[in-house]
């Protein structure tokens, strides 16, 4: 699974293109990176499900850019932060759960 | 046809960098829905509206949550990839009943014309025509028209009233259909198989063809059968073995497409690139 020029633009707008939350978003899409290459080897899931998790989680960010745009209020564009990251964990979280457990 | 899809889009102000994203899902689409009906046109039709599926995704993104066109183009290659190769993966190496090449009853008796043009599959007599279909669409219909002045001033077209919103949702449309049947051409008929990464970057080449092209139609023709020709080439010399890299040509279609823009910047004359390409419409302006 290489490909890592794409993870690397979606790690930069999952920081929201800010620096300090880019060593998160890394983390983060790490984990989902690792944790998929372990599924497929315990359950035979193929490991194009990381990109599909990876495309859907960019989009998420971008739709939920409007959040951001709408509002332009300071407290709601924390929430415009945090909203994708909490997302983002939960989703390269799911694998990494699985292939602890499994 | 992905170029020409790309150039609808475009046209009316969309950037869309999810081709590759958008092509491989139509190749799937196309080469599943042949594997289990056994027919090909219903897998060529098919694979047009999972293409249009794909780019409906990218325009509700791009213009109900005015994203940024660029990074959502990529988001729809990243996704595309994903589940062209995650849903693919049990096909790998099957083959499916495609369209096969037969010669046209006249044309393809002509002595070498006839070999090179009218001895293919069906899919290449369509893609003759519809180069000249699109320009028609776009430079002869008021749809067209307006479909060019909401990619140029989407300000000034929604003063004269038209829906631009609505514009660029055809546009994304039409040219998702283009793409996923793109797609679908190289599963039904280039190879009969599935192979993971079936597309192997002619996504992006359809990108560099529509700047090559300056955006338009009939130069699009050129630049694809310029682009196919080098591809042709780079297999014939790997296959005769010089020392020449194929890496080195395989950069071509994009070198040229640098060259291309270069040059045109250096006689500062217009690219015909639409004025208002990747902005986003707000809903109160």
């Amino acid at each position: 699974m290489a490909n890592y020029g794409y993870t690397a633009i979606v790690v930069a707008w999952l920081a929201r293109l800010n620096p300090f939350y880019i060593a998160v978003a890394s983390f983060l899409l790490a984990g989902l990176r690792v944790g998929v290459e372990s599924l497929q080897l315990d359950m035979q899931v193929p490991a194009a499900f990381g990109w599909i998790i990876e495309g859907l989680v960019l989009l998420s960010v971008l739709a939920g850019g409007l959040l951001h745009y709408v509002s332009g209020h300071p407290a709601l564009m924390d929430i415009a932060i945090l909203i994708p990251l909490l997302a983002a964990t939960v989703q390269s979280g799911t694998p990494i759960l699985y292939a602890t457990s499994g | 046809m992905p170029p020409l899809g790309e150039i609808i889009t475009e046209r009316s102000g969309v950037l869309n960098l999810g081709v590759e994203g958008i092509m491989i899902v139509g190749a799937l689409t196309g080469f599943v829905v042949s594997f289990t009906t056994g027919n090909p046109w219903l897998a060529f039709f098919a694979a047009g509206a999972a293409g249009c599926l794909m780019a409906a995704v990218h325009g509700v993104v791009v213009l109900l949550f005015l994203g940024n066109q660029v990074v959502s183009g990529l988001a729809i290659t990243i996704f595309g990839l994903g589940l062209a190769n995650y849903f693919g993966t049990p096909f790998v190496g099957q083959a499916a009943p495609g369209f096969d090449p037969f010669a046209l009853p006249v044309l393809g008796n002509i002595p070498a014309l006839g070999e090179i043009f009218f001895r293919h599959d069906v899919l290449v007599y369509i893609s003759y025509l519809l180069p000249l279909a699109i320009w028609l669409f776009l430079y002869v219909t008021r749809i067209g028209l307006n479909l060019r002045a909401t990619g140029e001033a989407p300000v000034a077209a929604r003063a004269a009233g038209i829906g631009v919103v609505a514009y660029r949702w055809l546009g994304i449309i039409m040219g998702g259909f283009c793409m996923g049947c793109g797609g679908a051409y190289l599963s039904l008929a280039y190879t009969h198989l599935w192979t993971n990464n079936l597309t192997g970057g002619r996504g992006w080449i359809a990108v560099a063809l529509v700047i090559f092209s300056f955006w338009r139609p009939q130069r699009a023709v050129f630049g694809a059968y310029l682009f196919g020709g080098i591809m042709a080439v780079q297999l014939r010399l790997q296959a005769s073995g010089t020392t020449i890299p194929s890496s080195l040509l395989l950069m071509l279609p994009y070198t040229l497409t640098i060259a291309v823009l270069v040059f045109s910047s250096w006689r500062r004359g217009s690219t015909g690139e639409p004025a208002a390409l990747g902005t986003t419409i707000e809903p109160r302006q």
